[in-house]
């Protein structure tokens, strides 16, 4: 990282990408994916088989699914808030099918089978998550 | 810029603190539009076409947030973020206000504090990176205080930290050129 006297001269913002960069861009880096990978990994900790899955809205359990009724193909509908969803289930995967919500996140999250893999939608307030081997665990280490 | 006086000047005062307000005044309308519209002209890039994350954004208005906090200063970054994320509300509707406000208020502090030393420890780019991760957090934030659940925190925010590196690069990239251009505002 040595430069020379004009370059130290110049605004930062002046040169090119690769000679902008700054030893504190390497630490952004490494923090950030630092911080990801310690999150993911625990959530990862608590549990690795799926047992079952549950719908919650502020904080109660509205329904639970088994491991056998996401293992059976069917179809849910719930109403939260105004909103309306469908919750299908099959080959031991779960998943927001429709939704009349306005950002449609929660259908964007796709199947989920695995814990601790959620799909939310922050406008009905729902909370979709697959339970794993510590059963309803749902602390957050870290 | 930063010198400006941040009341309206009187009529007693020189005519050059009366012209830098007004051009403070018009400079941070001027961003707020575009900071307004590059919100809502993000909600048509699929970007989950290409990256399989639900609710990602590329976070093209933080270019805006980065050009006010090197050019303008905190208050006028901040009252941007403010008046942007209200009236995105207004025309998109208000049920991602809280989630905005919560990402840009994080993201402008952590851009703040990284800017510090002007481009001596961080660069720009450096600055946008951690700025969207920032983000990320204060909307993950937002969506488990409305959720009362954590279990977001570590089954979405991975992935959304890592996406906002990608994110923060190009965003950077679009705000270096204009901060090169316009020294003073």
């Amino acid at each position: 990282m040595t430069r020379t006297a004009t370059a130290r001269k110049r605004n930062p913002q002046d040169l090119g990408l690769w000679r902008s960069l700054r030893s504190g861009d390497l630490f952004v880096v490494v923090a950030v994916v630092a911080l990801a990978v310690a999150l993911w990994s625990g959530g990862r900790l608590a549990s690795s088989q799926a047992t079952g899955a549950v719908l919650i809205r502020d904080r109660t359990t509205i329904r639970t699914f088994t491991l056998q009724e996401m293992n059976t193909d069917a179809t849910y509908s719930v109403e939260s808030l105004g909103y309306h969803f469908t919750i299908q289930t099959g080959g031991g995967r779960i998943r927001f099918a429709s939704s009349d919500c306005p950002d449609k996140v929660c259908v964007q999250t796709g199947w989920i089978s695995r814990p601790p893999q959620v799909a939310a939608c922050v406008p009905g307030h729902l909370l979709l998550r697959v339970n794993g081997d510590s059963g309803d665990v749902d602390v957050i280490n870290g | 810029m930063s010198a400006s006086p941040w009341r309206p000047p009187t009529s007693m005062e020189h005519p050059h603190a009366v012209s830098a307000y007004v051009r403070r005044l018009v400079a941070d309308g001027v961003l707020v539009s575009l900071a307004v519209v590059l919100s809502i002209v993000e909600r048509w890039i699929p970007l989950n076409l290409l990256i399989p994350v639900p609710g990602i954004k590329l976070g093209l208005a933080n270019i805006v947030t980065l050009f006010a906090l090197y050019r303008l200063a905190f208050v006028d970054a901040a009252a941007i973020l403010v008046v942007r994320c209200l009236l995105t509300a207004l025309f998109l509707g208000p049920a991602s206000l809280l989630f905005s406000l919560f990402g840009g208020a994080s993201a402008l502090f952590v851009m703040a504090l990284l800017k510090i030393g002007d481009g001596k420890f961080f660069s720009v780019y450096g600055v946008s990176m951690a700025g969207a991760a920032a983000h990320n957090i204060g909307q993950v934030a937002a969506a488990c205080l409305v959720l009362q659940d954590l279990s977001l925190a570590t089954s979405y925010l991975p992935m959304l930290l890592l996406v906002g590196l990608l994110t923060g690069l190009p965003t950077a990239a679009a705000a270096v050129p204009v901060l090169r251009r316009l020294k003073k505002i």
